[in-house]
């Protein structure tokens, strides 16, 4: 209840800044105008300047700083690199011909401006910033797939949303509840089971220092105590992932210890009959008022001990006969094992048991205490400790929440941090521009930390809009910016620029989404099947179960043992045989449990209706086309059209002056066109929107996709697999087949010239040089029309691809 | 601590990036002992000169049955139905499902007393696989890479380290070190190397075509002449050069008889060992094959029969060959997995898991055949004689291996580790 009033508090402080931002959006003003209010004089507020004064400030502090140092900045990017650059970095792909032209032929004077809004508020930047999330986070395939999908689809609608960084924060840190209902308490569900590993990543993560270390033994490098990180430890450890308590579990549990102490008693024939273990039995003897109690059912203490004796062989006999229940209860809860977070304030931790500082004994408790800013309170802490803790961590005056996000942002803008490592801060650190990541801080607190603002005020800078920067970086040296540093783009980014070349409104199309949200609807009907039930019918059902299930083992029985001897006879197919007889039984105890167990799973919702639920709606590829992308504030979903574009039509246009033999000989071709078509495009997908990470061995992988095991785990040097993806790979069909996206717009194109263009635009977003125009024109007359797959393939293998400048 | 360990995340990552080149790079591999490794403190391990060059580590995923493997015992009751038979070793007897190493049992060095406390299959798994407990916060190398790390790669044209193996998930692959430790993943032996061969193109058309790449690029390449880039100039040479190298035919399991190809069983597994066999002739470091399907909670009698069979005669296979080929003493063979499963046969006549006493074998490489280290008592339950930890068991394959057993290595986050996490090698296996 705490937390729920906790957040509610937050989101009123929110309120002003909602309005605040659909106010933008309303009138389209330019951020500039509404960010002009950091620091600056209101008469600058009102001027509307091309460019934020923010933005404008902080080019004013690295150009200072470059000066200082006797360099100077790049050169000014011009339109077709920025647009490039923008769609790239922004909305993770490269920018479609239609995106590129759409965006030259705009008039518009602060156009730039205007399609960097455009951008951090796509269904594209979510897409794009999700792995950014997602590599932080660690979100991986180790989660159970539905809390993994409820984990993804809450972290994307953060984004989509724009949830401010200190609630998203708080959300993630607090979160509780089951994971249907909360997709953020994924982030407790990832550490499962290491409570202490979970704090040194939190710590990590959104404070930028690390922990880790002192886990063990007092830190070595840094200042921080064996005893400091235990008590940060305190906050968080008794965030448990466990398996929510079941009412109904609880008590047939208890209902079947009473009976088992019922039969205990009976068997003994003494109504107050202590019911004790075996081990306890001296104990209980060597005190003196219990003789008394023997004494007074006159019992000897060997009738004593046989009495026991006599008790626990009835129980036990009565087991075997529950045993089919508690079969039953187990494999009713098996999918429920791990499916909520709850805090639970009665675990608490302790020192290890090898702890060798004075100030404490081994194994002794710790109460929670942060580690540097403001102290937490006893009653603070009382009143939730886990919300507190969160309070503390995203406050604005924490001494480093607001400067590890900051460089982070800072960072995936221009390639490179002020503070470098981000994750590493010390008393010692220094950041190569002091200056500028305290103007970066204060404009975060002032932008009540929204993510896309802050965001876009630093890709409207000059320093964004500069040149990569060509220079060797020097290894441990600080970097002056006179530009973003030269970066190859991340896997996803190579991925979603051939997906956004092969289908038609990629960022729209999610082929997995009705599957992940019926599998988080079906645990959620799974859980209200068991917990919906009064405890009158839930032990009916298992009552009914429980023969059901004891019936089918005399059968499972009989058919091992024919089994084994068919095995000891070599009989080699009556051996299959038995065993598919074998599992099929074995599927229909289970079908048995599902059909009688979980009888809301009738009740599943047909996918448009969960569709809708999740607030998604779907729009066919016409509809979305004609939209302008500014009004596409929703999550859409877009289907492949069955056939696409129309066969038939294609057909005919090639029809003219062609021999019959010839003409069949293009039809075939047209068909396999078409199935090598369907075939590659059924496994493509923004990379969001596929398994996410990919499976080891995927496109993605190979080019350094995270793994999501450590925090910032994807990679982005070269490495062999890689070229021969690109050289070999059936990546380059997809964008040269003729059903394809952009193949279909080349087959139509007119001469020669036109088609040059048109793939240099697609492949580079730039215009061919005279001389590249002439190289293609003597490939084509050297190899006719196969010579543009071929300059298409030659130019998927350069690096000017690849990199992003 | 000397200074040398301090170097900060930023630096690493960069050399990381312009350097490494994941497969075939040579650069960071080099010279990763200097930069990286230094002394630790001497735990007074004792380490082996010489020794075996390569790994072949074979991984039974889901917990392998000990009883029902290599550490039978006939008469008791929890044995089930499983029969033990005699080896070609006085006085050593496997399961009746082994006859194929029943025979080669003077090859191998039986671990009978290996014991840990991980239960669950991935902290068991991973554990076996790096002696370190999981942690959310690190990644530890597995022994493949630690080998790679000290011994450095043998043919520069083939990775230092393949992995074999349908699993989602590789543990104990390059953990913390750079990104060219990581091992090449071939999820499917019969495949091979994964787009090396031309696509729909003849080799002139392709040369053609490269050459149209380069005239593209040659602007880009004169405004960007950084390192990052250069990188990637040098992988694209690396990756036509393996294309026509004949290294390629490491991979290509074609290019054996057909009888031989039969010998290791027509599975992935089977064909897995032929694979890693001939990598082994390639000079490839460091080889693991997976093959799971050991967590056998139901009808272990059943089951176990029928895995047992396919690796039964892989690994019979792998071990003859390798000696044929004069390639034993060169090769370490493990075979191992996350733990054994319970003695006491539940009521689903299956096993569950048993991390308490299990099994496992290390063949080649110098061990002594022929040998069974450590008991357990007769309901195989309990360790009752010279017990193993997982981390003395990677010791031992890690000391046959001739790796440095006391030197540290620190992580990025400047945490000390060592390839076996202090664990003593069982030096009675070796002659």
């Amino acid at each position: 209840m705490t937390n729920l009033n906790l957040i509610r508090f937050r989101s009123a402080r929110r309120l002003c800044r909602v309005v605040h931002v659909s106010l933008i959006a309303l009138t389209g003003l330019a951020a500039g105008a509404v960010f002009a209010g950091v620091g600056t004089p209101e008469s600058e507020k009102q001027s509307g300047a091309s460019k934020s004064n923010a933005a404008q400030r902080i080019d004013s502090l690295i150009e200072a700083k470059l000066k200082e140092q006797g360099m100077s900045p790049n050169a000014a990017i011009d339109d077709a690199t920025f647009v490039r650059r923008a769609y790239i970095n922004i909305g993770g792909r490269i920018p479609t011909i239609e995106e590129a032209e759409a965006f030259h032929a705009d008039s518009y004077p602060q156009k730039r401006q205007r399609l960097i809004e455009r951008l951090v508020s796509s269904e594209a930047y979510v897409s794009n910033f999700y792995h950014f999330w997602a590599d932080l986070l660690r979100i991986s395939s180790d989660l159970d797939a539905p809390v993994l999908a409820a984990y993804e689809m809450w972290v994307k609608q953060a984004l989509r949303e724009n949830k401010p960084y200190d609630e998203l924060v708080y959300e993630l840190v607090t979160a509780t509840g089951e994971f249907w209902d909360s997709g953020a308490t994924g982030y407790y569900f990832r550490d499962r089971g290491m409570p202490l590993d979970n704090m040194s990543n939190t710590v990590r993560l959104f404070l930028g220092t690390r922990l880790e270390c002192a886990q063990c033994h007092n830190h070595p490098f840094d200042k921080w105590t064996q005893m400091d990180y235990f008590e940060m430890a305190a906050f968080s450890y008794g965030m448990s992932s466990r398996g929510k308590n079941s009412d109904n579990r609880r008590m047939i549990d208890s209902q079947l210890r009473s009976e088992r102490k019922e039969v205990f008693i009976a068997a003994t024939g003494i109504e107050d009959f202590p019911t004790i273990n075996e081990s306890k039995i001296d104990a209980f003897l060597e005190n003196p008022r219990n003789s008394k109690w023997l004494e007074k059912h006159g019992l000897s203490e060997s009738e004593f001990r046989a009495l026991i004796a006599k008790g626990k062989t009835a129980v036990a006999e009565a087991e075997s006969k529950a045993d089919s229940m508690k079969e039953v209860i187990k494999q009713l809860y098996q999918p429920l094992k791990y499916s909520g977070v709850s805090e639970n304030s009665k675990s608490q931790v302790k020192l290890p048991h090898d702890y060798h500082y004075s100030d404490a004994e081994p194994l002794s408790p710790v109460a929670a205490k942060t580690m540097f800013g403001a102290d937490i309170s006893a009653e603070q802490f009382d009143n939730g400790g886990i919300n507190a803790y969160a309070n503390w961590m995203t406050s604005p005056d924490n001494p480093t929440f607001t400067k590890v996000i900051v460089n982070r942002l800072w960072k995936e803008v221009f390639g490179h941090g002020l503070i470098e490592p981000l994750d590493e801060l010390t008393d010692q650190t220094e950041a190569s521009h002091p200056e500028v990541l305290a103007y970066l801080e204060d404009l975060m607190r002032e932008l009540e930390y929204d993510m896309q603002a802050f965001l876009t005020v630093l890709y409207s800078t000059d320093t964004y809009q500069r040149a990569a920067d060509s220079s060797e970086m020097v290894l441990g040296a600080p970097y002056y910016f006179p530009g973003p540093v030269l970066r190859r783009m991340s896997a996803e980014q190579i991925w979603d620029s051939v997906v956004a070349l092969a289908l038609p409104e990629a960022d729209h199309y999610r082929p997995q989404v009705t599957k992940n949200l019926q599998s988080i609807e079906r645990q959620r009907l799974i859980y209200e099947s068991l917990e919906g039930r009064t405890p009158e019918e839930f032990k009916a059902m298992l009552e009914e179960l429980a023969p059901l299930v004891g019936s089918a083992q005399p059968k499972l029985d009989e058919l091992r043992e024919k089994i084994l001897a068919a095995r000891n006879d070599d009989d080699q197919s009556l051996m299959r045989e038995l065993r598919t007889e074998f599992s099929e039984a074995g599927k229909g105890v289970k079908r048995t449990i599902n059909d009688v167990g979980y009888y809301k799973l009738e009740e599943m919702a047909n996918d448009e209706v969960l569709i809708a639920a999740a607030g998604l709606t779907t729009v066919d590829l016409e509809q979305l086309a004609s939209q302008d992308s500014t009004e596409r504030n929703g999550m859409t979903i877009t289907e492949l059209p069955a056939v696409l574009p129309d066969k038939s039509e294609q057909s005919a246009d090639r029809e003219d002056g062609q021999k019959g033999k010839n003409k069949r000989k293009k039809l075939r071709r047209d068909d396999d066109d078409y199935r090598s078509y369907r075939a590659l495009v059924s496994k493509m997908a923004r990379a969001s929107e596929l398994d996410s990470p990919a499976p080891r061995g995927h496109f993605l992988r190979d080019f350094g996709q995270s793994d999501r095991e450590m925090i910032e785990n994807s990679a982005d040097s070269a490495s062999v697999p890689q070229a021969l993806n690109l050289l070999n790979g059936p990546v380059v069909e997809a964008l040269t087949n003729r059903y394809a996206s952009f193949g279909n717009r080349l087959h139509q194109a007119g001469d020669v010239d036109a088609k040059t263009r048109m793939i240099f635009q697609a492949m580079l977003t730039r215009e061919p040089t005279a001389k590249e125009l002439s190289i293609v024109s003597t490939e084509v007359e050297q190899f006719g029309d196969d010579a543009y797959a071929g300059v298409v393939w030659s130019l998927l293998n350069t690096q000017q691809f690849l990199f992003v400048q | 601590m000397s200074t040398a360990h301090k170097s900060d995340e930023f630096t690493r990552r960069r050399f990381m990036e312009t350097t490494a080149k994941s497969f075939l790079g040579v650069g960071a591999l080099g010279v990763a002992s200097q930069t990286q490794a230094a002394l630790g403190p001497n735990l007074g391990l004792p380490n082996r000169a010489g020794a075996a060059k390569h790994l072949i580590y074979l991984y039974m995923g889901g917990g392998m049955t000990h009883m029902d493997t290599f550490d039978p015992k006939p008469g008791h009751e929890n044995q089930g139905q499983t029969k033990a038979i005699n080896t070609n070793v006085d006085g050593i007897q496997i399961s009746e499902y082994l006859p194929t190493l029943a025979k080669n049992a003077d090859k191998l060095a039986i671990i009978r007393s290996l014991t840990s406390t991980a239960g669950a299959h991935q902290q068991g798994n991973y554990m076996m696989h790096t002696s370190y407990e999981e942690r959310a916060t690190i990644r530890h190398p597995g022994l493949g890479a630690w080998a790679l790390k000290y011994k450095g790669r043998m043919n520069p044209n083939l990775p230092g380290a393949v992995f074999v193996g349908g699993d989602s998930r590789i543990n104990g692959g390059g953990g913390f070190f750079e990104p060219e430790f990581e091992p090449l993943a071939i999820n499917d032996p019969n495949a091979g190397l994964k787009n090396s061969k031309l696509r729909g193109v003849d080799q002139e058309t392709f040369d053609h075509r490269l050459d149209l790449a380069s005239k593209f690029d040659a602007e880009f390449h004169q405004r960007y002449n950084v390192k990052e880039v250069r990188a990637y100039t040098q992988m694209y040479d690396d990756a036509v050069r393996i294309m026509t190298s004949k290294d390629l035919a490491a991979f290509d399991l074609r290019q054996e008889d057909e009888t031989v190809r039969e010998s290791y069983g027509d599975n992935s597994f089977g064909q897995g060992c032929l694979l890693a066999r001939r990598l082994v002739e390639h000079d490839v470091r460091a080889i693991e094959v997976s093959f799971g399907g050991w967590d056998m909670h139901n009808n272990v009698f059943i089951d176990a029969p029928e895995k047992c069979k396919i690796l039964d005669q892989a690994v019979g296979a792998l071990l003859n060959d390798l000696e044929k080929r004069g390639k034993l003493d060169d090769t370490v063979v493990v075979l191992t997995t996350e733990f054994g499963r319970t003695p006491r046969i539940n009521q689903n006549a299956g096993r569950d898991h048993y991390p308490k006493a299990f099994s496992s074998v290390i063949a080649g490489g110098g061990v002594k055949g022929g040998t069974v280290w450590g008991k357990t008592d007769e309901g195989a339950e309990n360790v009752i004689e010279n017990p193993v930890k997982i981390p003395d068991f990677n010791a031992t394959v890690a000391y046959a291996l001739g790796l440095p057993l006391d030197n540290v290595i620190y992580s990025p986050s400047k945490r000390p580790f060592t390839v076996s996490h202090k664990g003593k090698p069982v030096l009675d296996l070796f002659a």
